[in-house]
């Protein structure tokens, strides 16, 4: 079983972030973490990934201790993307394998294969720069992706990219994290998206940021290998939701409910 | 109204109209313009034109720079037609003066230079990047720039003599803090999410970082710095040569002026300019190469 388990008293640069955080994801789990703004739920997936020390408590990914994004087998896909303006498609999904030991042309066959993975096929060459921002983002999950991590985390994956652009690039992200059935871990700040995407979501107080309440969504979740079948599934999620059926309008509440109740009063 | 009057009156509407249309094709015209890879064919029409106008330009300076040499003492202020017979007679004469003093005034930009680079690249990203670098070197990076190049040359003298070496050392030390100083920034610049991806990917601080993020991301501003520099390295060259070890270029100059051979001096600084104007060029064209994503990233952030 793959357990992702965090319990820090976060304490940096004297502003309490993080107080008593525990949560467990499990393989091949999508769940998200939901919460306003500040809460710290993004320091907290960057804790997961090694990249910000904790105070106190540990992540464990596998029954391994986290200390360091080298030791981590975690991957971030981040909000602005970040990628590498000087290099090409290809070679931004190759720099994911770079520190991992793995042979230049087998490198570059692995990045090649995620890049078609991600549907960006025949824009191996292509910069950053000449991308839009989906395309980007997904060179960003392709990159991720091709390390093989135990969990991939994203980090508001689709809030920089543009509303007419973003729809189908969740589809198209959450395709493939089903196809490569990994573990993942979202953190948004959007109802809709986080019951769109997740299994499981995990809302957030206000800072200091704690676990006020973890939901299971019960929505259909495809379970085969084929790509459409996959979509279709999607796509009757995204209506349950759209439609405030049953299922979905009882969460939804909760879930607004969660996040104004963080919001300060004065803004 | 008769169908005539109509008819004129619609006729004058349709020219309106078709003017309209024009002023619109212009504007859009205009609007494409801006895009110059999309329409090459107005870029080739305002490159000619610019030109165009450049020659004519020249062709006045030239005229002008003939008539009131010709009024002057020839010693003094050489015309244009003495300084390109005096040109041509310093490149095919038998020692072929002009082109082998170019060539060892090129040696000595590019001996002094490379090395400038060398070195020069690596302490300004440390510096950059290191806060006891910085605090230990910056003052001094700052201190020596300062220093109008010229009043070194008495001290080279004194170190190391009149000879190639305090040459090549005078270009090194022209050219050096600007290409440091740019790398400094450079390296100052990385963003901050970058360094953080670097790291995400297994690249901690190590060899892997420096080599993947922090030296490309401030390449834009290195290769900055060596387009300066590579102008300080001429500048300082022909001082060198001037002031100090006289050779070359420089030789030409000096000679010629002592000689009051005016076309000979305007020869020489002719060809400085063309070397300093190729070279400086010559990295252009790699820093436009570099810079293609750094410009591009500018507009998306």
């Amino acid at each position: 079983m793959n357990k992702a388990y965090v319990a820090p008293g976060s304490n940096r640069v004297r502003i309490e972030i993080l107080r008593d955080v525990s949560m467990s994801v499990n393989e091949g789990e999508i769940v998200s973490m939901i919460g306003p703004t500040g809460c710290g739920k993004t320091t907290l997936l960057r804790i997961i990934d090694g990249l910000v020390p904790l105070d106190s408590g540990e992540v464990l990914v596998n029954d391994k201790i986290v200390k360091d994004p080298k030791d981590s087998s975690c991957a971030l896909v981040f909000q602005r993307f970040n990628l590498l303006p000087w290099r090409n498609a290809l070679k931004n999904v190759e720099f994911g394998l770079e520190s991992k030991k793995v042979e230049a042309k087998e490198r570059q066959e692995q990045a090649r294969h995620y890049l078609k993975l991600v549907g960006l096929e025949g824009y191996e060459r292509y910069y950053p720069h000449q991308l839009s921002g989906g395309m980007q983002q997904r060179v960003g999950l392709a990159r991720a992706i091709a390390t093989k991590p135990e969990v991939v985390l994203l980090d508001e994956p689709f809030s920089s990219v543009d509303l007419l652009r973003r729809e189908s690039l969740q589809y198209e992200v959450l395709k493939i994290l089903l196809k490569t059935k990994e573990t993942a871990i979202f953190v948004t700040h959007n109802v809709e998206e986080a019951i769109f995407l997740s299994d499981k979501i995990i809302s957030f107080s206000t800072r200091p940021g704690r676990v006020k309440a973890v939901y299971d969504v019960n929505l259909p979740r495809p379970n085969v290998a084929d790509d459409e079948a996959i979509v279709r599934t999607l796509r009757e999620r995204k209506n349950l939701i759209d439609s405030r059926s049953e299922e979905t309008y009882k969460l939804i509440l909760d879930l607004k409910n969660d996040l104004s109740e963080g919001t300060p009063p004065q803004e | 109204m008769t169908s005539r009057k109509v008819h004129l009156r619609k006729s004058r509407e349709r020219k309106r109209r078709a003017k309209l249309l024009e002023h619109q094709k212009e504007e859009n015209d205009l609007i494409q313009d801006s895009n110059p890879e999309k329409k090459p064919h107005t870029l080739k029409t305002v490159f000619v034109n610019k030109w165009a106008v450049r020659i004519y330009a020249f062709l006045i300076f030239v005229i002008i720079w003939q008539i009131v040499g010709q009024t002057q003492n020839a010693l003094i202020f050489a015309p244009p037609v003495a300084v390109a017979q005096r040109f041509v007679q310093l490149s095919t004469d038998p020692g072929l003066t002009l082109p082998s003093a170019t060539l060892l005034t090129i040696q000595t930009v590019i001996v002094g230079f490379v090395p400038a680079v060398i070195v020069g690249v690596p302490i300004g990203i440390l510096v950059g990047r290191s806060r006891t670098a910085e605090y230990s070197l910056d003052p001094y990076i700052n201190l020596i720039y300062a220093i109008p190049i010229i009043t070194l040359i008495p001290l080279f003298i004194v170190w190391f003599g009149s000879n190639m070496l305090s040459s090549y050392f005078l270009v090194f030390i022209a050219s050096i803090f600007p290409v440091t100083i740019n790398s400094i920034s450079g390296a100052k610049n990385v963003r901050a999410s970058l360094l953080e991806t670097g790291r995400s990917f297994g690249f901690g601080g190590g060899a892997g970082l420096w080599r993947r993020i922090i030296f490309p991301a401030s390449m834009p501003y290195i290769m900055a710095g060596l387009r300066i520099g590579a102008g300080h390295a001429v500048i300082g060259a022909i001082l060198a040569e001037i002031f100090m070890y006289t050779v070359g270029l420089g030789l030409l100059i000096e000679d010629g002026a002592s000689r009051f051979d005016t076309a000979e001096v305007i020869s020489a600084v002719i060809v400085t300019i063309v070397l300093g104007v190729l070279l400086t060029e010559f990295v252009k064209y790699f820093e436009r190469r570099v810079s293609v994503w750094s410009t591009a990233e500018s507009y998306t952030e």
